[in-house]
C-alpha cells in the first residue's frame, strides 16, 4: 500500500521503516470520580494492521479520545487489554505521536522550535541534541516544508492561521519517526477548505512515512476519504458498531469525494450511526 | 517608535501629573487651607528640598529593606507557587494555611516581629516580604495549574518525565503570570516595610513622617508620602521593563 514512497526524495534516517499494530482485546474502561463512574467505552475489540490507516466515527463523548490514550499508554483500560505490536501497553511507549483539535502549540517557541520540542525528550535524540542540532533542524525544516510551511520557521503560533498551526501541531507529532500517529479530530476547529486542504496533506505524511494511523471524528467524509477501515461507535458508553473497509486506491483526490461510490459510502455509515442512536432512545 | 507615540507615551502622562499637582494647589489656594492640614505641592516641594538629605537617607533606607524583603519574596514566591502549583497534592495541603496566613493584617504582626527581632530594619524587611510573596505565589500557581491538558497528554506520551513537563512547559509558561505579579508585588512591599517603619522603627520614611506628625510638620509627612510614591512608580517601572523584555511572546508583539 506504501508503494509510492520514497517519491520525495531518499527515506529520512529518523524515519520508522514501518508502523506498528495495534490490538484492543475486549478493552472497557470506567471513569471513577468521588460521585460517580461512567463507562466510556465497552468491550472495545479490533485490530489495526502495520501502516495501516484506521478512522473511528462516533457521537460526541462517546469514548473515542479514551481510545487514543489507551493506545498511548496515558490510560489503563478497566477491563481487557491493548497491545501495540503484541506487547501489552501499561506506560507511555514514545513511539506515538498525538494531536488533536487545538493545536496547543508552546506560544514562546518559533514554528520550528516548536517542532523540534520532541527531540528534546525522547531518546536518543535527547540524548544527541548538542552534536546532531543542525541535522535536527534540517529534519524539522524538511517535514515543515511538505506540510507547505517552509519560510514559515520563525514564525510564533500566534502569527499563524489556524490550519497554519495544525500543520505545525502535525509535524510535532512525527518528528520522531512515530511508529502510530493519534489524531484526536485534528481538523475540527478549521474551516471546510482548509481541512479538506490538511486531509491531502496529511494523506501524503502518511504513503511518505507510513507510520499506523489511528484517526478519531466525527467528520464521516473525512474519515472515507483517509481512512483504509473506518469503525463506527456508539454512543457512551462507546461500543463498536460497524465498520467498513473503504476500498479506494491511494493517493485519493478531492474530486473522489464527489463520486457516487463515495457519497453511498459516506450514507451508509450515517445510516449506521443513525440507527444506533435511535435504539438508544 | 515615532514622534506621536512619543507624544502619547511621555508627554500625555507627565501632563497628567502636573495637571494633578496644579489641581491640589488650586484647591488648597481657593479654600484656604492651613498647611498643617493639607499643604500645597509647592510647601511639600519646598520642604523636600530643605529636608532633601534627610529623606534620601531615609528613603534609602526603606528602599534597602523594600527591595530585600521583595527580593526574598520573589525566591519564596516562585518556589512555593511552583510547588502548589504542580501537585494536587501540595496543593490541597497548603492553600488553606496559605490563605489563612493571607487574611492576616501584616500591621498585626509586626509587634512580634519586634518581640523577636527588635525594631528596625529587620521586622520592615519581613513585613515587606510577608505581604508581598502572596500575589507572586498565587499568580505562577495559577499558570502552572492552568497548563493545557492536550500539552501534558503529548509529552507524557512522549516519556517526558515530571521534571521535564515542568522544564519545558511549566516554568516558560509561568513567566507573564510571574511578572505579571511582581508590579502588583513590588508596590505591595513598599505598604509592608512602611507600615512596620511606622510601627516600630528607628529609620526609614514610615519613621520620619511619624516623627514629622507628631511635630505637627506637616509639609514634611507629604514630603515622605511623595517620595514613597516616586519609589514605588520606579520599581514598577523597573519590573515592567523587564516584562515587557521576557515575555514579549505573551504580549503578540
Amino acid at each position: 500500500m506504501n508503494g509510492n514512497r520514497g517519491g520525495h526524495g531518499p527515506p529520512l534516517p529518523f524515519m520508522s521503516e514501518r508502523g506498528a499494530k495495534i490490538s484492543f482485546r475486549s478493552v472497557s474502561l470506567t471513569y471513577h470520580s468521588t460521585q460517580s463512574s461512567t463507562q466510556a467505552i465497552d468491550r472495545v475489540s479490533f485490530d489495526v494492521a502495520p501502516s495501516t490507516f484506521v478512522a473511528v466515527v462516533g457521537p460526541s463523548g462517546c469514548g473515542k479520545t479514551t481510545l487514543l490514550k489507551l493506545v498511548a499508554g496515558l490510560l489503563r483500560p478497566t477491563e481487557g487489554e491493548v497491545f501495540v505490536d503484541e506487547e501489552k501497553v501499561t506506560r507511555p511507549l514514545k513511539i506515538v505521536g498525538m494531536a488533536f483539535q487545538n493545536a496547543s502549540l508552546l506560544p514562546w517557541r518559533t514554528a520550528l522550535g516548536n517542532v523540534l520540542l520532541p527531540l528534546e525528550i525522547v531518546q536518543p535524540y535527547a540524548r544527541q541534541l548538542r552534536q546532531k542540532k543542525a541535522d535536527f533542524v534540517r529534519r524539522a525544516q524538511e517535514l515543515l516544508s511538505t506540510v507547505g510551511l517552509a519560510g514559515f520557521e520563525s514564525y510564533y503560533p500566534w502569527q499563524l492561521s489556524g490550519g497554519m498551526q495544525q500543520r505545525v501541531s502535525l509535524c510535532r507529532a512525527l518528528i520522531h519517526g512515530p511508529k502510530i500517529l493519534l489524531l484526536d479530530e485534528p481538523f475540527g476547529a478549521l474551516d471546510a477548505f482548509t481541512r479538506e486542504e490538511l486531509w491531502l496533506v496529511l494523506q501524503r505524511v502518511w504513503l511518505d512515512l507510513g507510520p499506523t494511523v489511528l484517526l478519531v471524528t466525527h467528520d464521516l467524509r473525512e474519515a472515507v476519504f483517509l481512512a483504509t477501515t473506518v469503525y463506527v461507535m456508539s454512543s457512551r458508553p462507546g461500543r463498536i458498531v460497524g465498520e467498513r473497509v473503504v476500498q479506494f486506491n491511494y493517493p485519493r483526490d478531492l474530486e473522489l469525494s464527489y463520486s457516487a461510490q463515495f457519497t453511498e459510502l459516506v450514507h451508509a455509515l450515517r445510516v449506521n450511526m443513525a440507527k444506533e442512536q435511535r435504539e438508544d432512545l | 517608535m515615532n514622534l506621536r507615540e512619543k507624544i502619547q507615551n511621555w508627554a500625555i502622562p507627565t501632563l497628567a501629573v502636573i495637571l494633578f499637582f496644579l489641581l491640589w494647589e488650586g484647591v488648597v489656594l481657593i479654600f484656604r487651607i492651613p498647611k498643617f492640614v493639607l499643604p500645597a505641592p509647592s510647601v511639600v516641594f519646598r520642604s523636600l528640598w530643605q529636608w532633601g538629605r534627610i529623606i534620601a537617607w531615609h528613603s534609602g533606607q526603606t528602599l534597602y529593606t523594600t527591595t530585600l524583603g521583595f527580593s526574598i519574596a520573589v525566591i519564596v514566591g516562585l518556589i512555593l507557587g511552583w510547588a502548589v502549583g504542580f501537585s494536587a497534592m501540595l496543593y490541597k495541603a497548603l492553600y488553606p494555611l496559605l490563605i489563612a496566613f493571607n487574611s492576616i493584617p501584616k500591621v498585626a504582626i509586626v509587634p512580634v516581629l519586634v518581640i523577636w527581632f527588635g525594631i528596625g530594619t529587620i521586622p520592615a524587611l519581613l513585613t515587606a516580604f510577608l505581604i508581598s510573596f502572596f500575589p507572586i505565589l498565587v499568580n505562577v500557581a495559577t499558570g502552572l495549574a492552568t497548563l493545557e491538558p492536550e500539552l501534558r497528554d503529548v509529552l507524557l506520551s512522549l516519556g517526558a518525565t515530571q521534571f521535564q513537563i515542568f522544564r519545558k512547559v511549566g516554568l516558560p509558561r509561568t513567566l507573564p503570570y510571574f511578572f505579571g505579579s511582581l508590579k502588583v508585588a513590588v508596590t505591595m512591599a513598599f505598604v509592608g516595610s512602611v507600615i512596620s517603619e511606622t510601627v516600630a522603627s528607628d529609620r526609614g520614611i514610615g519613621y520620619l513622617m511619624i516623627a514629622a506628625s507628631s511635630r505637627f510638620d506637616v509639609p514634611l509627612v507629604f514630603a515622605g508620602l511623595l517620595a514613597i510614591a516616586l519609589m514605588g512608580v520606579s520599581l514598577y517601572a523597573i519590573a515592567a521593563v523587564l516584562e515587557a523584555r521576557l515575555t514579549r511572546w505573551a504580549y503578540r508583539r
